[in-house]
């Protein structure tokens, strides 16, 4: 009959193995200490992800949503890559962070710088010039993308003295107050200038219900309007708008 | 929406629908007597011209996707003999002031706040009209 001689050092590996880990072991601590502790982390030591909030919004859970969260994280994320640069953060060191705490891919920095031009390079000058051919008839800036909402949408905006009359609104946003309570986020973002209206409307939240038609896009620049750009929203039909 | 009354003939809108983007103009149909005038014109801007018995408003036109290629027009309805007027000027933004004799004073903006907008238009000196939309 044959038989099979297992060296020391086999079984001690065998051991390990078998044996239930000890609490408290680490993953660093296999084999270091002998013994039979678990080159596993015990789940004591699993911490789960960070959630990294920024203006009351939850980006972590916002970068892992569906697809229209995800749409909206890359959006905000992409504004929030040039600032970084700006603060001399950069990829290759990754010391450039996303929103939802990751470190900023050199295809996600391309991504966000391309559209850096577009919202605080070059004045008002470019911002003029690029509303000659670049704002749909709807105010997107290039075009949107069309779809029902799948759920209850809770969006901002500025209401006109119309929209209090007619009670209706067709274009609206997704801020945290913090911007919305600016004018300069009105007048940059939202593209609405002064010619538009002297004084902007009072900012209030309204609920676009869910299976409405909207499409969701970019805020396209207007002539005399500031540099920047917002995610924003256009209800075709209209929604009716709640007197808060 | 406010309603005008001129000799008993009735102008109003309906279908009210804002336009451009989030503080933009409102737009409407423009009704005489509950028969539609024309489309898209600038809600409550209108002007009645007693002594030639025209009703002057600003009318948009969405001729294209993109904005750039759209353009405001200002129009007069001649009650008397019910044809539209449209003058061969664009604007991309109009707000009507005053009419008053061959003067039509606007702003180039969608309000009059804003005195450095103000501008006149001779109507005497600009080309005859125009074109002609029969009602």
């Amino acid at each position: 009959m044959a038989s099979y001689k297992v060296s020391e050092a086999g079984n001690s590996y065998i051991d390990i193995y078998n044996k239930p880990p000890e609490l408290g072991a680490s993953a660093t601590g296999a084999g270091k200490g002998g013994g039979n502790r678990h080159p596993y982390v015990a789940p004591a030591e699993i911490h789960m992800p960070t959630q990294h909030h920024t203006f009351g919004i939850n980006f972590t859970a916002l970068s892992e949503g569906n697809w229209i969260q995800k749409a909206l994280y890359e959006t905000a994320n992409s504004f929030n890559i040039p600032i970084q640069f700006l603060m001399f953060r950069g990829i290759g060191d990754s010391s450039m962070r996303n929103l939802d705490g990751t470190s900023t891919s050199t295809d996600q920095g391309v991504m966000a710088f391309g559209t850096l031009p577009l919202w605080f390079i070059g004045g008002g000058e470019a911002s003029t010039v690029a509303a000659k051919g670049v704002t749909t008839s709807d105010g997107f800036l290039f075009g949107s993308i069309g779809f029902k909402t799948p759920f209850d949408l809770k969006v901002g905006l500025y209401a006109s003295e119309n929209t209090l009359k007619y009670g209706s609104f067709k274009w609206s946003t997704m801020t945290p107050n913090v911007l919305s309570n600016t004018n300069w986020f009105g007048r940059n973002m939202l593209q609405i200038t002064h010619e538009f209206q002297p004084t902007l409307g009072v900012w209030n939240s309204q609920i676009i219900p869910k299976g409405t038609y909207i499409k969701m896009g970019l805020v396209g620049p207007q002539n005399g309007g500031g540099v920047g750009t917002w995610i924003q929203f256009y209800a075709p039909q209209g929604v009716k708008y709640i007197k808060p | 929406m406010s309603e005008l009354v001129i000799n008993g003939r009735t102008i109003s809108f309906n279908n009210p629908n804002q336009i451009i983007n989030m503080g933009g103009p409102w737009v409407g149909k423009l009704l005489l007597d509950d028969k539609e005038i024309t489309d898209n014109v600038v809600l409550d801007n209108l002007f009645y011209n007693e002594a030639h018995y025209n009703l002057f408003f600003i009318k948009y036109n969405e001729i294209s996707k993109w904005q750039n290629d759209n353009y405001f027009s200002i129009c007069y309805f001649d009650l008397k003999s019910n044809v539209l007027f449209t003058y061969d000027l664009k604007f991309k933004q109009v707000f009507i002031e005053k009419v008053k004799d061959n003067e039509l004073i606007y702003y180039e903006a969608f309000h009059n706040k804003d005195e450095s907008k103000k501008r006149i238009l001779y109507l005497n000196e600009l080309n005859p009209p125009l074109r002609k939309v029969f009602f």
